[in-house]
């Protein structure tokens, strides 16, 4: 879902026409084990040499560890985003503001604490990220297995099956969905009122109107591929239909899928940080990157390193996604002259 | 009446604080008479305006340009229930009775339309008044007693005229069962509202010794007889055109944008005791960036914002300022935050207790804004409301009001509790402060092993549905919910009829969050023919303390800015949560 | 031709059709899963026992004693054919079609309201499209022209790294910078462009440029990777052959080849947008129909909900044919 702007996808799906990114299946790569191999390695050679992609791949791996770890490192550091510094002297409290310099950094709080509630900012970082992370990592599985799996039903049946799917995969991407998704996330909301239903109606949103975009470029990739020499062998050896999908055409179209998700999960990332800073995506004491922006839009005249703190945090992550994801799609790509 | 309903809260730049809703407390319930009458000129001076008046002034003339965040619920005064809409109200509206003294904590009642105060009979079921006579509407045409009637018969008509306080006048008022009001059932019999010449009668169902505030309300303003505001401004449409009684007229309305108050050719003011208007003219404009009314504010190309508090950011700055501080109001608005305890939740009262003894007060309160948006409330009773006592503090908290982990120990131990219990925190989304309240709470009875689960919904449902459906506040186990109010009108009735009488528990739509259905508070306020003084109100008070179902954290304080042009600006506290009095407001250059 | 365009148009109005059904499902299951009486969702205020009287006569008047299909085909039928809402008190008021009802808690004609709406968004969204589709263009063909070159390499990387910030972060940086601290836009309050244009540019110019800004990136990484391939066509190189200097080869053969896919993406982002600058509404305050939409959600106003998102599918979809229709014009060979 996108949140009043485009994404990188949707730029990687336009370059590429939306016929499929990545792999070509047109080229002669036939996915003969050993060819296979070869393809990877020359992809991953391609990869390491770029630069810019390892880089990003670097901070996407730094980020993991942090989310992993945010509970360790909690520890290490001394402080918890739990405790609320509320009236230990940290705040002013004439006006509830962070005293000193820069938003209350000191030795204890190296990035300063929030107004109001005076949590310490850099641990709310580390659990923002397990947040982030997890929301926008289930959301893309979400999407890629509805993508992939409607997508290799219609590509591989055709027929009025894939009438059936492509025309809903037409419908979907023509919907207004931001404003449907607001709309369910505050209606189902407002039945349960529950946290944990809330993660879970919020990957629901992302994942589901997410999976077209994914199914578009399976379904393409497999009505040329259900073609091929291979398949057409396998067939006529007499491996079932379930059998030619998943070890005959699947593997495939591995390419596109990763670069697919390094490419959806930057996007989900900022779906989420969008719902959470409109105040309907989760909620407190569940910390979240846009909630942060959102409650630091109240003072940012006063205390503008709040703002910036998960500003920057938001950008950074979704740019090593979108440079890694770009990178690789180069590395795939056997036009690529890079 | 909802105290606090968050203006649109959504917008990342600031949105200030509280909309706020509906009248006020204050004046202690005994009709006290005015103590600090005059108060006479004052220098500009922080919190000057609380209680006197500053830059007084006779000089007239001059255009006052007040912006807001938004539109009022309503124009019509009948369906109006936001405070500052019943402080505009007094710009183009007058009832029978009408405030002479709104600043500080003791307001004064006084005759507007009425030549005197309610005359009633010893059994406070029946109230007179004599209207004054050749008072005239902005169109010249005379205002009758029929008008009256006719305003009050409105009010039952309540698939039309909904959204004000109307069901203090349905529930009281002597009509016949199933009236429908004045579109679908005709005038109101005799039997309920009557009238003899310049004179009009009300008859009760149940005697009332409050009824002089509720025709302090604007409800029952007077509207023209049969033909309102015109054709097409009848009923529900009224709004966009209502008739002035007052010394401004509702000129020029575009809805969401703005309002144009000019002055009244028909007012004198030898009719009107309570306002003496200086400008000619009232801009109220609407503009939905807070940040930007606090730059118009400081830069002074506005007067004062009419809706609410000042954004978090100038509330900054005014504080640290001594040039801006002394242009800025921060006094004591009357009214409660708090947090209910449903006993339908937790069902043992030393549960109850054990949530009061370890909340930590001065945390919630540095989450509602800090010092400079409350004090730390003892009891429930907010001050000026009969029953307020300071000293009174039945469940102390520690000298630093974060809780008395110790005391709230030992009252889990008798509820037989004692490593704690869960239970869920319900607040509405969104919101600036929910989230933070929920969390203050939850790391502060987390001291004593009660944990907390976050239950949210929206604004809109949050009071009809959610925490205002006790089915819903049961099935989903809501154990505390945050709640604010603020009096309709300042007596121990006008502050707690809805949240604390059993009698009001609805099903939907309830503002009794707590769930309080005590016989002894219960019998207090049904008993609303005896006039309330302080033991009376303190009584009450006890009564509501003793259920640990509604646990007060802080009484209200808010910050407004005033341009240092205006001249004669006082609070309104009486109606309005001390937001100037505009009415009687001047400019100077 | 024809035959394309009426199953197109076909398709369209399905969608339409769609969404109005999803929308108003949506909203009719609300008071129906939480055993409320949808009434509250109308007036929001109006406390009334159940089986009352005075409920029973709003439930009537809104409409929700008739059974579900009804209700459709009465909100269906006055966007197609206007209705006259009445309370019977009231003079009736005239709602024309396309009539999308009546928000009670407003007061007004969503029609009113989302017409009131309409120009900010337009606005927002005209204004920024010309900065993105120019500065887009201009990156993405330079970028183009020396694929991997340094400027290549810094345009590229940027539109990147212009993709992943949000317009929730570039929003409030941008205001803090040039409202606040530098002052150069001390006011930034919205007003219509017919009553005062400088104020409208002023308050504009903000959201212009962060709306912009996400947009701008994808259409340099697009005119780019276009550039790269009609430079490489055989034509191309046969117009250089006959002599042609680079610039003529560049600006009359290569951009215009380049821009045709580009044209009709921006055709589709246009009509994607209305109705969706929920974020960018909501950080610079505009009162555009995104501000619309997250309002009445919260205060779930049902008629304005459905009023609005009809509106930003039918854009939606708008944009989709006259694309669809443009493309066969150019490609004959698109059919069916």
């Amino acid at each position: 879902m996108t949140l009043s702007g485009p994404t990188e996808l949707e730029a990687v799906a336009a370059e590429d026409g939306l016929t499929g990114a990545g792999l070509d299946p047109e080229g002669d790569q036939a996915p003969q084990a050993i060819q296979g191999r070869s393809l990877w390695s020359i992809a991953w050679r391609r990869l390491r040499r770029d630069k810019v992609a390892m880089a990003g791949g670097i901070v996407i791996v730094l980020l993991v560890l942090i989310a992993v770890f945010a509970p360790l490192l909690q520890a290490l550091y001394g402080q918890d985003y739990q405790t609320l510094h509320q009236t230990d002297g940290l705040l002013d409290p004439l006006d509830s503001m962070p005293k000193g310099a820069l938003g209350g950094v000191s030795g204890a709080h190296w990035l300063g604490v929030t107004p109001v509630t005076g949590q310490d900012i850099l641990t709310l970082l580390m659990y923002g990220a397990r947040t982030s992370l997890i929301i926008a990592g289930l959301a893309t599985a979400l999407s890629l297995i509805l993508g992939v799996t409607l997508g290799l039903t219609a590509g591989y049946f055709r027929g009025w099956v894939d009438l059936l799917i492509s025309r809903t995969m037409d419908v979907l991407l023509s919907f207004p969905t931001l404003l449907l998704s607001i709309a369910l996330i505050t209606v189902v909301g407002y039945i349960s009122g529950a946290e944990i239903v809330r993660f879970e109606i919020i990957i629901f949103v992302l994942g589901f109107f997410g999976w077209p975009y994914i199914g578009r470029i399976v379904r393409g990739q497999v009505l040329s591929l259900r073609e091929k020499e291979f398949v057409e062998a396998a067939r006529s050896l007499g491996a079932s239909n379930l059998r030619i999908m998943f070890r005959e055409i699947i593997p495939n179209l591995i390419g596109p899928i990763l670069v697919y998700t390094t490419l959806t999960i930057p996007n989900n990332m900022l779906g989420e940080a969008g719902l959470s800073f409109l105040g309907i995506g989760v909620i407190p004491p569940t910390p979240s990157w846009g909630q942060m922006l959102s409650d630091a839009g109240q003072y940012f005249q006063i205390d503008p390193l709040y703002l910036f703190l998960p500003g920057l945090a938001i950008f950074i992550s979704v740019l090593a996604f979108n440079l890694f994801g770009d990178g690789l799609r180069d590395a795939l790509d056997p036009k690529s002259g890079r | 009446m909802r105290f606090k309903k968050r203006a649109l809260a959504l917008a990342g730049v600031a949105v200030a604080g509280a909309m706020l809703l509906a009248g006020c407390s204050g004046g202690g319930g005994t009709t006290s008479p005015s103590s600090s009458s005059g108060s006479g000129g004052l220098q500009p001076a922080f919190n000057a305006a609380v209680n006197g008046v500053v830059n007084p002034s006779t000089k007239t003339g001059g255009t006052l340009k007040l912006l807001s965040t938004n539109d009022c619920d309503s124009w019509d005064p009948a369906r109006t229930y936001y405070g500052f809409c019943w402080n505009m109200q007094r710009l183009f509206t007058r009832q029978l009775v009408g405030y002479s003294k709104v600043n500080g904590t003791k307001f004064t009642l006084a005759p507007d339309l009425a030549t005197g105060l309610g005359k009633h009979s010893a059994d406070n079921k029946t109230w007179t008044y004599t209207l004054k006579s050749g008072i005239k509407y902005s169109d010249g045409k005379t205002i009758t007693p029929a008008d009256i009637k006719y305003a009050v018969g409105r009010i039952f008509a309540s698939d039309v005229i909904n959204g004000g306080p109307t069901f203090y006048f349905t529930g009281l008022i002597n009509a016949p069962a199933g009236y429908k009001g004045v579109y679908k059932g005709g005038e109101l019999p005799d039997s309920a509202v009557s009238i003899s010449g310049q004179s009009i009668t009300f008859h009760l169902k149940k005697p009332f010794a409050d009824f002089d505030y509720l025709m302090a309300l604007p409800t029952t303003a007077p509207v023209p007889d049969k033909v309102e505001g015109g054709s097409g401004f009848v009923g529900g449409t009224y709004t966009k055109h209502p008739v002035s009684s007052g010394p401004f007229v509702f000129s020029s309305y575009t809805p969401n944008k703005s309002v144009v108050f000019t002055r009244n050719k028909y007012w004198k003011q030898s009719t009107d005791t309570i306002r003496k208007p200086l400008v000619n003219e009232v801009d109220f404009t609407v503009d939905t960036n807070p940040s930007d009314i606090d730059q118009k504010l400081k830069a002074g190309t506005a007067d004062a914002k009419a809706n609410t508090i000042i954004g978090t950011t100038l509330q900054a700055q005014v504080l640290s300022s001594p040039t801006l501080k002394k242009n800025a109001d921060d006094g004591a608005g009357d009214s409660f935050s708090y947090l209910a305890v449903p006993d339908t939740v937790v069902t043992n009262v030393h549960c109850r207790l054990a949530i009061a003894y370890a909340t930590n007060k001065a945390g919630l309160l540095q989450v509602t804004g800090g010092a400079a948006a409350g004090v730390v409330a003892g009891s429930v009773t907010p001050p000026g409301v009969a029953g307020y006592d300071p000293s009174y503090d039945p469940f102390p908290t520690g000298k630093d009001h974060t809780g008395d982990v110790a005391a709230a120990k030992s009252e889990l131990q008798k509820c037989g509790k004692p490593n704690g219990f869960s239970t869920n925190f319900a607040y509405s989304t969104p919101s600036e402060t929910g989230g933070k309240l929920f969390q203050t709470e939850k790391a502060a009875l987390a001291r004593v092993g009660i944990t907390l689960s976050p239950k949210t919904a929206d604004g809109s449902s949050y009071y009809s549905t959610f925490a205002g459906s006790p089915a819903n506040v049961k099935s989903q186990e809501l154990g505390i919910i945050s709640a604010g109010w603020g009096a309709d009108f300042p007596t121990p009735y006008g502050f707690y009829a809805n949240i604390a009488n059993g009698a009001a528990i609805l099903p939907t739509g309830n503002s009794n969050y707590s769930n309080l259905n005590d016989p002894t508070v219960n019998q207090l306020l049904d008993d609303t023919g005896t006039k309330w003084t302080q033991d009376r109100g303190l009584q009450l008070n006890k009564a509501i303390m003793a259920t640990g179902q509604m646990l007060p954290y802080s009484f209200g304080k808010y910050l407004y800015y005033r341009n240092p042009r205006m001249t004669n600006v006082t609070a309104n506290f009486a109606l309005a949560f001390g937001i100037y009095d505009f009415v009687n407001a001047g400019v100077s250059g | 031709m024809i035959r394309f365009i009426i199953y197109r148009l076909l398709g369209a109005i399905v969608v339409i059709w769609i969404v109005s059904v999803v929308t108003f499902l949506i909203f009719q299951a609300v008071p129906l899963l939480s055993h409320t009486n949808p009434v509250y969702f109308y007036t929001g205020k109006v406390p009334f026992k159940p089986g009352s009287p005075q409920l029973k006569a709003l439930t009537h008047r809104f409409g929700f004693d008739l059974p579900l299909y009804a209700q459709y085909w009465h909100y269906l039928s006055g966007i197609l054919f206007g209705q006259t809402i009445t309370d019977g008190v009231s003079v009736p008021i005239k709602c024309p079609a396309p009539c999308f009802g009546y928000s009670f808690r407003q007061n007004e004609l969503v029609g009113t309201l989302i017409a009131q709406a309409v120009p900010v968004s337009l606005s927002l969204i005209v204004g920024s499209a010309i900065l993105w589709l120019v500065g887009g263009v201009s990156v993405g063909t330079i970028s183009g022209l020396r694929p991997g070159s340094a400027i290549d390499r810094i345009g590229m990387t940027g539109s990147l790294a212009a993709v992943s910030l949000p317009i929730f972060f570039t929003g409030p940086v941008l205001l803090l910078i040039f409202e606040y601290t530098l002052g150069w836009l001390p006011d930034v309050s919205y007003a219509p462009i017919t009553q005062n244009p400088v104020q409208w540019l002023r308050s504009m110019i903000l959201p212009w440029v962060s709306l912009a800004f996400l947009f701008a990136a994808l259409y340099a990484r697009l005119t780019r990777s276009n550039m790269l391939e009609t430079m490489s066509e055989d034509y191309i190189r046969t117009a250089r052959a006959k002599g042609l200097d680079r610039r003529t080869v560049v600006i009359k053969h290569g951009l215009r080849a380049a821009l045709t896919p580009i044209v009709t993406i921006f055709g589709i982002d246009v009509g994607t947008l209305v109705g969706t600058t929920v974020i960018t509404e909501n950080v610079f305050n505009l009162r555009g129909l995104g501000f619309l939409t997250i309002s009445s959600i919260q205060q779930q106003d049902l008629p304005i909900i459905l009023g609005v998102t009809i509106v930003a599918a039918v854009a939606l979809v708008v944009a989709n044919f006259v694309v669809d229709i443009l493309y066969a014009v150019v490609d004959p060979r698109v059919t069916v």
